[in-house]
């Protein structure tokens, strides 16, 4: 399902003395099916941005379509959208409050209508897209360990089965293997799902691996919207849009600066050391 | 959350900015007491003047002095109403089944005045002094009630901690509305019932994690060698300078004057 | 600054288990032995339930070892009497920027400690002062709390340790729920404290790149300390650290891998710096 932006704006408190544009001149195409990075520092606007995409903010100017239809417009069912759309939010284990993972995985199709038998099907394939085993679902959620927590959070959101996923820093507060595991997971349901996946980072290293479109939003509008090898070239505009430069890009930076003439475009430490060799003229040993 | 602001405190450094908070505490006690005291006109007119001249020291902007009489306009047009259809006595308007007497519009017009001196002095009391300055204030005037048992320490480190996570839950609050609205959760519309139901999948998350911030501050607390009152010292300690027992003397001797006046002929 | 001899903590073979006796019994701590030394950057490392958190509420006794013993600064912490001393000269900080900050404006929190500790109003503004300046929170010292970005929440709550005028600093994850502006922000501010003003340091993290900026590194994994060195060589180790679940900081692999291909990269590479020196000296 593509998602269309077109000429938004968002404006929050206007009028007050406390008026601020969140948001200017965003205009965006998602194309159904792809991987959509959208990075960016704190503050410039990446989340107002997402939440743009389900209906949970309104623009000031401008227009949202899902394939085709103006969200925004009068009579548009917004649960529908919001089914179309599923949007997590950062530490969405914060979200939980069912007695148990079953009644809270639940509660979006309950919302939705859906007859049980729906409803479980739904509920059942959830867990096991989040890796969740069943024994789990009689267990209160507030009895589970942190990284457990957040995937009935996401479990929450699979069982309205969306046809695009929005996810707010999915990896924020993990482990480095946590991070990978959740990461690695969102890359999976892309790949085998088919599902349009939008991820917000200010990490880009986690998701450049995975993404198929990355969009850079700095000082409230878009900067750069295309590959993401062709931003990691980028390291000094990267750095000016207040955007942090992934630690083998900015190895590669460093060498090229001392005359060793490598791409700094590499995505993973293979790439890297497949680099490094290639330009030192070196062969494998 | 930009647009809250914490009990309309407006940072200043006015002469009422400058005032112990126990003089003003004090002040707007006693002028609270006075206020219902006193009958006539002349009197009231007094205690007008008075808060008058602290709107004019506190160069308090009107907005925020119309903002604090909003929650109270409803409660003031009743009374207003009630007083002046219901008091009997002698006529002066009449239509149909409704009545107004001339005591009915005095009464109405004192309990109009009353109202307003009331807000007004109240907001001078919030506007003028910061949510930190008012808990030091309530915790020295309780403290001479601690051997009674009342915690005078813990009633405004718990005020304190409160003014401070206000904000922040209310940012909390709006982040889980948004999460469970994702999910297709509806707040809007429907009975009552049905809206106190829809309110478990707000009110359940915010619980739970305001129990765990308040065991995480406490741990916090405690690594920084929080143990009560006992032996704490203060950053800001108040002192009562000479504009304190200048304004003291002064007000008191104002509101003395109004209630005096009511056995003036 | 170099480390002096006098030890900050030390601790002999130190055991804790949660919930002990009954069926939900976890040993989070099994026997640890470990002297830092006044002035030293450690980092300690390890995956969840290593018992990393636990050692760190050691510290300060916010726990109280069940067997063996700790030493905070010579003061043992089973001693009721040494309780506030102890917790005067360990500060700590917390993961959670929000759940540490008590007051409505900075500088009433930078206060909250000295004020605990009975100092005089005027040496408290004195303190608050120096500590907010510290951290460069200087600026901001009327700003209310829910104002301040998630680094500076944690600058403050570094601020509000110094001014109780601690021996050292005790990290726990303090920076795994910043955005990297404020994780920078705070490195650069504990990096700063420990080499001009002498400040142990005890970083607790997961971030290996974090780890490497230690001058020591302690490798935790179930409740024990299993390595302890410099970062040099605990992270020329992959397969050691890959078996508890830890890995190496990303350029370290990127060394170790293209040693193995037969560059001349020494072994124990594990910065960037290190990495592009040998690299480009050819």
């Amino acid at each position: 399902m593509s998602i269309v932006i077109e000429g938004l704006e968002h404006v929050y408190l206007p009028g007050t003395p406390l008026e601020k544009t969140a948001l200017h001149d965003v205009n965006l195409e998602i194309p159904s099916g792809s991987f959509c990075a959208v990075v960016g520092p704190t503050g410039s606007g990446k989340s107002t941005l997402v939440q743009h995409l389900n209906a949970l903010l309104r623009p000031t100017r401008g227009h949202i379509y899902l394939d085709g239809v103006d969200i925004n417009a009068r009579g548009v069912d917004l649960r529908r959208v919001r089914q179309r759309v599923g949007l997590v939010f950062q530490f969405p284990e914060q979200q939980l409050f069912e007695e148990t993972v079953w009644d809270d995985i639940a509660f979006g199709p309950r919302n939705l209508g859906l007859d049980p038998g729906e409803i479980e099907r739904r509920v059942v394939r959830a867990l096991e897209l989040v890796g969740l085993g069943k024994d789990m679902a009689a267990r209160s959620p507030f009895g589970l360990s942190g990284g457990e927590m957040r995937r009935v959070a996401l479990a929450g959101v699979l069982a309205m089965a969306p046809d695009v996923l929005v996810l707010d820093e999915p990896a924020a507060g993990l482990d480095p293997r946590g991070r990978d595991e959740i990461i690695g997971r969102v890359a999976q349901w892309h790949r085998e799902l088919g599902m349009t996946v939008v991820v917000v980072s200010h990490t880009l290293e986690d998701v450049a691996r995975f993404a198929t479109q990355v969009v850079v939003v700095a000082g409230g509008t878009i900067r750069y919207d295309g590959q993401v090898r062709s931003l990691l070239a980028e390291g000094d505009l990267m750095r000016q849009w207040g955007l942090d430069v992934p630690p083998l890009v900015e190895l590669m930076e460093e060498l090229r600066a001392r005359g060793l003439t490598v791409r700094p475009d590499v995505l993973d430490v293979d790439e890297t050391v497949a680099e490094i060799l290639r330009a030192a003229g070196g062969e494998p040993a | 959350m930009n647009g809250i602001m914490l009990g309309q405190y407006i940072p200043g450094h006015t002469v009422l900015h400058r005032l112990d908070p126990r003089t003003k505490m004090g002040l707007v006690f006693v002028y609270m007491i006075v206020l219902f005291a006193v009958r006539n006109f002349w009197g009231l007119g007094l205690l007008a003047m008075l808060a008058m001249g602290g709107v004019v020291l506190a160069r308090a902007p009107w907005r925020s002095l119309i903002n604090g009489l909003r929650p109270m306009l409803f409660l003031l047009l009743l009374s207003v109403t009630l007083q002046a259809f219901f008091t009997p006595g002698h006529v002066v308007w009449q239509w149909k089944m409704l009545h107004i007497t001339r005591e009915g519009t005095v009464m109405a017009l004192l309990v109009a005045t009353r109202l307003l001196l009331l807000i007004t002095a109240t907001s001078l009391l919030t506007i003028t002094t910061s949510p930190v300055a008012l808990t030091d204030g309530i915790e020295y005037l309780l403290s001479p009630f601690t051997r009674f048992g009342v915690p005078a320490h813990e009633l405004a480190m718990m005020m304190t901690i409160a003014l401070r996570f206000i904000p922040t839950l209310y940012e909390e609050l709006d982040k889980i509305m948004k999460a469970q609205m994702a999910r297709g959760a509806d707040f809007t519309g429907g009975n009552l019932i049905r809206r106190a139901k829809n309110m478990i999948p707000l009110l359940v998350p915010l619980f739970i994690s305001s129990l765990r911030r308040a065991d995480e501050l406490a741990v916090a607390m405690e690594a920084r060698a929080y143990r009560g009152g006992q032996g704490r010292t203060r950053l800001r300690e108040l002192s009562m300078g000479r504009r304190d027992w200048a304004a003291l003397a002064t007000g008191l001797a104002a509101m003395g004057v109004a209630v005096a006046m009511r056995w003036w002929p | 600054m170099i480390p002096q001899r006098r030890p900050f903590i030390s601790m002999r073979d130190v055991r804790y288990v949660y919930n002990p006796g009954t069926p939900q019994a976890q040993v989070a701590l099994d026997g640890i032995d470990l002297d830092i030394y006044q002035g030293e950057f450690v980092a300690v490392i390890g995956a969840n339930g290593s018992g990393k958190s636990t050692l760190a509420r050691h510290c300060n006794a916010l726990l109280l070892p069940q067997a063996g013993q700790v030493l905070v600064a010579g003061l043992d912490t089973r001693d009721a009497g040494n309780l506030w001393e102890i917790r005067r000269r360990a500060g700590m900080v917390f993961q959670n920027p929000d759940n540490q900050i008590v007051a409505t404006s900075v500088e009433e929190d930078a206060a909250f400690g000295p004020e605990n500790l009975g100092v005089p109003p005027a040496e408290i503004r004195a303190r608050v002062d120096e500590a907010l300046a510290l951290v460069g929170l200087a600026d901001l010292r009327a700003q209310e709390p829910h104002h301040l970005s998630g680094g500076q929440k944690q600058r403050l709550a570094i601020a509000g340790a110094m001014a109780m005028r601690p021996d050292g600093l005790i990290l726990d994850e303090a920076t795994s729920m910043l955005d990297p502006v404020g994780r920078r922000e705070i490195l650069g501010t504990i990096r700063r404290l420990n080499e001009e003003e002498g400040v142990t340091i005890i970083l607790i993290t997961h971030h290996m790149e974090e780890a490497a900026m230690a001058r020591r590194v302690l490798v935790m994994a179930a409740g024990r300390i299993v390595q302890d060195g410099p970062p040099a060589a605990i992270f020329s180790d992959r397969d050691k650290l890959l078996q508890i679940g830890l890995d190496v900081p990303l350029v370290a692999r990127v060394a170790a891998e293209l040693r193995r291909r037969g560059l001349p990269v020494p072994a124990r590479v594990v910065s960037k710096e290190e990495l592009v020196q040998a690299l480009c000296q050819s």
